[in-house]
């Protein structure tokens, strides 16, 4: 089981989540309206009036086949928005109740 | 949730309520009648009294004085003047405008009830007078005829007024100048004399002998019969055959000593129209009543109605005062159409996208039906305030979409769905959004609050654009997103629609100019002292315009109308005023190809009695329609110019002026009225003599007046009493037998056919004409003799002393005068220079009246407002911003405003006018919008983490081109208004002069001169916190 951690501009929330539904990860986690920025380029998503852009977080536990798909997935959003802003981070899950 | 995310995810509810609101709206346009401006009622109330036999000084100490004393203590009240003369003292009241008059009517009522018993005891009571719009004709026709000239007034009662008074909402229609038919019994006093007799007797005989009477009933049998006298004449001619008395015995008939005609009352007026001679129909509505809606009622029903006259019988309307208001209002509505054209074309060029396009330019009748629903809600009219107004927001309503979509557009272009990007794209502009709406409603809605006349004008215009550009932010904020979720395509782009070669100009040109701003920026920044510089003297240099420009209170218009008042030497006959007036008609057929009609009316309206009006038989009134304005090369004014001329070579002419306002709606007074106050009649008469000879000599100045007329001569019986009273004879019953020789004396009314005419017994004509005439009029004795006027009593030739004139208590006068070519302004300085010139005796001052006044205290109303507006806009912004600092850079661009409506005035050779001054007061809205866009842009680069001068240049290089799109909208939408040269054009091109001026000189000042304050103001707050850290060490 893999943990994997989509972080993105809340204008790409349709997008993952139809990823989401595509790659079959049923199960998720999400929060809305989170702020960040990253680590090289990418505008900082504030929610402010100087950086008015906000983030959307999903956090899906799923098989190690999906969370590739969703990795893949999430790099084809990436290319196609790249200044929009999405990543995609995953570890591993070492027990579940 | 958000309210734009609940339009995007609910598009059918979004779209069913802007559906709703189109559809109420154009329910709305259809109900709302058309006006050519808001319903302004004049806050006049006017006392009358009358005081049979008293002259004009008698009338102000016993009457006017203590009227005044005592009505000047009523609230609200303005300004009370007085006119007393022979027999009437006319008391006139201004309150302040929206004052409740019938408030004001009572309190005036119990006042003088409270004092009528200190007034006089023969006055009549006092009657109170309301002015009202409605009082101002909606139509005047005349009515022509040959053969039935004699019957006309009853033709046209019957068949003309009757039909018009059924129509909704026509309040009176009255004939003036109608031939009245009349007995006439004209007594040859020396054949009267011969047989002992006097006109009383005559009288009295026709009187009694002229009767139906009941006389009981009669039963008989099983009937029961009503009994009647009937001993009216059947017809005129019998009269003649009556027995008036008897002399040594024998009957003395009445065409003894007397001619009885069944003609025409003797004229006090003459009118023709296009020399004809007619008659002249004054239709006046109702209170409350739509001028349009009479008049087109009116005019549908005329071909039935002249269907039902007699062949030679013609109506024609002189005056239609609907035909200006509804051409006017056609024309504002054709540019309305062409302003939105334009608005279209500047946003397609901008965005380049049709559907783009279509979403912003759907908020235009979106938010502008709600003004029609606003309008219809608040009882209002479709007339020139309202339709400018929209006008003026149509470039205003599509700023916000703008900015909604491009920032939408900018997602789409980086990836997201239009429907996420709709959404989120909203979300990050909504604030800002929001806060430009509320720096436009803090200028527009001070301007519902103002009083008084310019508030009638600044409501509207205040409510409208205050409305329009809060339903374009919730259109922005709801159908704009909901739209663009639905319409636009993913990505971005200019759309291929227009031909690549097109596209590829246009991309080139918005680029260039993109490229060309920055290289002028970055070369501001660096020369920043060059640009204060040069700024502030522009800045400055402007103002020294100023005294190139005239001021004026309203801009005037060519109505298509032209009236001239021509008065003759004072105390000439009928019959001498009409050949002048027939001269005149000549001249008017001969040179004025323009004038389409022209009714010609000698000697006083009958109808004109009732305001007390100076005229009299000598005094001439014309009325001119003119053809359309494309239709001819001369403009009103010139005409007005021409008729002047000709009017200046009659020698008989002592006084005329010629008025080309129409009259259409304000009611305003003469443009220069000096009132000259003091008590001392000699004094100010010489006075205002001085300063009209002196007025006449100022260029520009036409048609001087003094309203003291000149004296009036008048022929005066003056009675010996000691030979009076010798004779037994006391003065009511000699002025009484005099009056029935000379004036006539109603004896009896002759019926016919249901109708009354009045049989009037007096002297010959050839028996009333000399001083002679008058002395030799006979009154008969207690003791039964007759004995002459001469043998008691004298007649002499006498000046009546001049009308009696008051203002706010003091006795007062006016010079007043017309404007040809001239400013207002300039005129006034002017004559305050000759004023200064003149030295005024002791107890005398001079005030300025009319426009004069009437613009002085518009112009101090609108020069409040703009303060109180730009503090508005301050305090808006200081709250929105946090910061004292920001708001005030952003105000830096309202100066320049200013100084491009004074440099478009003047290079277009506009008045400033309270037309104008609207203007710069919507400007202040409109200008720091623009500067906001691009200080908010600069702020967000800094706190960006750019440099000052870094984000100036990105800033402005990024808003470069919404600035410019939100000026053009505004500019272009407004330049119809300018270039059109239709009905009603002069009104409103001020104001719109004055906006595109302002606002594309501001604009271009501000994309430089702006950035620049930014940077000194910017770096001084480096500096300070730099102190500030180095002081925390």
């Amino acid at each position: 089981m893999k943990a994997v951690f989509i972080v993105y501009n809340q204008a790409l929330t349709e997008r993952v989540a139809e990823l989401l539904d595509r790659s079959g990860a049923r199960g998720f986690t999400q929060w809305q309206d989170v702020m960040g920025r990253g680590s090289q380029t990418g505008e900082p998503h504030m929610g402010t009036h100087t950086w008015p852009a906000l983030n959307t977080a999903v956090l899906s536990v799923v098989d190690k086949d999906i969370a590739g798909d969703l990795l893949r997935g999430v790099e084809e959003i990436n290319k196609t928005a790249e200044e929009q802003g999405i990543r995609a981070f995953m570890w591993n899950v070492e027990a579940s109740v | 949730m958000k309210i734009y995310r609940s339009a995007v995810q609910r598009p059918i509810t979004t779209l069913m309520v802007f559906v709703a609101l189109l559809v109420l709206g154009g329910y709305s346009l259809r109900q709302l009648p058309i006006d050519l401006y808001p319903e302004i009622e004049p806050p006049i109330i006017s006392v009358f009294t009358v005081y049979p036999g008293a002259s004009a000084s008698d009338i102000e100490t016993n009457v006017t004085r203590p009227l005044e004393d005592n009505l000047s203590m009523i609230t609200d009240l303005k300004d009370i003047s007085s006119v007393s003369r022979d027999d009437v003292s006319t008391i006139l009241m201004e309150f302040e405008f929206e004052t409740n008059l019938d408030e004001a009517t009572n309190e005036i009522r119990d006042v003088i009830d409270r004092i009528t018993r200190m007034l006089p005891e023969d006055i009549e009571q006092p009657t109170i007078f309301k002015f009202s719009s409605a009082m101002i004709p909606v139509m005047v026709m005349a009515a022509t005829a040959d053969e039935s000239y004699p019957a006309l007034a009853k033709i046209i009662d019957e068949d003309v007024v009757n039909p018009l008074s059924r129509i909704e909402g026509v309040g009176t229609v009255n004939i003036a100048g109608e031939p009245v038919r009349e007995v006439q019994v004209n007594v040859d006093p020396e054949k009267l004399e011969s047989f002992n007799m006097t006109v009383e007797q005559i009288g009295g005989a026709l009187a009694s002998e002229n009767v139906n009477r009941p006389a009981g009933n009669i039963k008989m049998g099983q009937m029961d019969y009503p009994l009647r006298f009937v001993g009216e004449f059947e017809e005129s001619r019998f009269m003649r055959d009556m027995v008036v008395g008897t002399f040594n015995g024998a009957p003395v008939y009445l065409r003894d000593v007397a001619e009885v005609q069944d003609t025409l009352r003797e004229q006090t007026v003459d009118e023709r129209l296009n020399q004809q001679q007619s008659l002249r129909l004054i239709v006046q509505r109702q209170s409350g009543a739509n001028t349009v809606q009479i008049a087109n009622e009116i005019n549908e029903r005329l071909p039935e109605i002249q269907a039902n006259l007699p062949p030679d019988v013609e109506l024609l309307t002189i005056i239609d005062l609907s035909e200006f208001i509804t051409d006017a209002v056609d024309n504002l509505v054709s540019i309305l159409y062409f302003a939105a054209i334009f608005v279209t074309i500047v946003v397609l060029f901008f965005i380049g996208r049709w559907r783009a396009t279509f979403i912003i330019i759907l908020t235009i009748p979106v938010s502008l039906v709600a003004a029609f629903i606003y309008l219809n809600l608040s009882g209002n009219t479709l007339n020139l305030i309202s339709l400018s107004s929209l006008t003026i927001a149509m470039g205003m309503v599509v700023d916000d979409a703008i900015v909604v979509l491009e920032n939408i557009t900018k997602h789409t272009e980086r990836g997201s769905y239009p429907r996420e990007a709709s959404i989120y794209g909203t979300n990050e502009v909504g604030l800002a959004v929001v806060a430009s709406t509320l720096t436009v409603l803090a200028v527009f809605l001070p301007m519902t609050m103002i009083s008084g006349l310019m508030g009638l004008f600044f409501r509207q215009l205040g409510f409208i654009v205050a409305i329009t550009v809060s339903v374009s932010t919730l259109a922005a904020l709801t159908l704009t997103p909901m739209l663009s979720s639905r319409l636009l395509a993913p990505g971005g782009g200019r759309s291929a629609g227009f031909g690549p070669a097109v596209t590829k100009f246009i991309v080139r040109v918005l680029e260039g100019l993109d490229n060309g701003y920055e290289r002028l920026l970055t070369l501001a920044v660096r020369r920043k002292v060059v640009v204060i510089v040069v700024s502030v003297l522009v800045f400055a240099g402007s103002f020294l315009l100023m005294p190139f420009i005239g001021s004026t209170f309203m801009p005037e218009s060519d109505q298509n109308r032209l009236d001239a008042d021509i008065e003759l030497a004072i105390g000439l006959r009928l019959e001498e005023t009409t050949k002048t007036a027939r001269a005149i008609e000549q001249i008017l057929d001969r040179d004025y190809p323009e004038v389409d009609l022209y009714s010609v009316g000698a000697g006083t309206d009958p109808m004109g009695g009732l305001f007390g009006g100076g005229g009299g038989s000598h005094t001439i009134d014309l009325t001119m329609r003119l053809v359309p304005r494309g239709e001819r090369d001369r403009d009103v004014w010139q005409i007005a110019e021409a008729l002047r001329q000709d009017l200046n070579q009659f020698p008989e002419i002592v006084e005329y002026s010629v008025s080309a306002d129409g009259g259409g709606g304000m009611g305003m007074g003469d443009p220069i009225e000096v009132e000259i106050f003091g008590d001392d009649f000699d004094t100010t008469n010489k006075v205002a003599d001085e300063l009209a000879r002196r007025m006449e000599g100022i260029e520009g100045v036409r048609d001087v007046a003094v309203s003291r007329g000149p004296e009036r001569p008048e022929l005066r019986i003056i009675p010996d009493q000691g030979k009076m009273s010798a004779f037994g004879l006391n003065a009511n019953a000699v002025s009484q037998a005099i009056r029935n020789s000379v004036e006539g004396m109603t004896a009896t009314l002759y019926r016919e056919d249901g109708d009354e005419y009045d049989v009037v017994v007096r002297h010959k004509e050839a028996f009333r004409n000399s001083i002679d005439h008058v002395e030799n009029i006979s009154v008969r004795t207690p003791m039964g003799n007759l004995v002459r006027v001469r043998e008691f009593a004298e007649v002499k030739e006498f000046f009546a002393p001049p009308n009696i004139e008051r203002k706010n208590r003091i006795r007062y006068l006016t010079v007043s005068s017309g404007l040809h070519e001239r400013s207002l302004g300039d005129v006034t300085s002017d004559i305050q220079a000759e004023l200064n010139e003149m030295e005024l005796p002791d107890g005398i001052f001079v005030e300025f009246g009319g426009q004069i006044e009437d613009q002085q205290e518009a112009f101090a109303d609108l020069g409040l407002l703009l303060i109180l507006s730009i503090f508005l806009v301050y305090v808006v912004m200081a709250a929105q911003f946090e910061s004292f600092r920001t708001p005030f850079i952003i105000m830096m661009a309202v100066p320049f405003a200013f100084s491009g409506v004074i440099i478009a005035l003047f290079l277009t050779g506009t008045e400033l006018s309270v037309i104008s001054l609207i203007g710069g007061v919507i400007l202040v809205g409109i200008v720091v919008k623009n500067s906001i866009v691009l200080v908010d842009f600069t702020n967000l680069m800094v706190a960006r983490g750019l440099s000052v001068v870094q984000s100036v240049i990105t800033a402005g290089k990024s808003r470069l081109r919404p600035v410019l799109m939100t000026t053009l909208t505004t500019v272009l939408a407004m330049i119809p208004m300018v270039l059109s040269s239709g009905e009603g054009a002069e009104i409103w091109a001020p104001m719109a002069i004055a906006v595109i001026g302002g606002l594309t000189f501001s604009t271009l000042v501000t994309l430089v001169f702006v950035p620049v304050i930014y940077i000194l103001f910017g770096v001084q707050k480096v500096k300070k916190e730099k102190k500030k850290i180095e002081g925390q060490l």
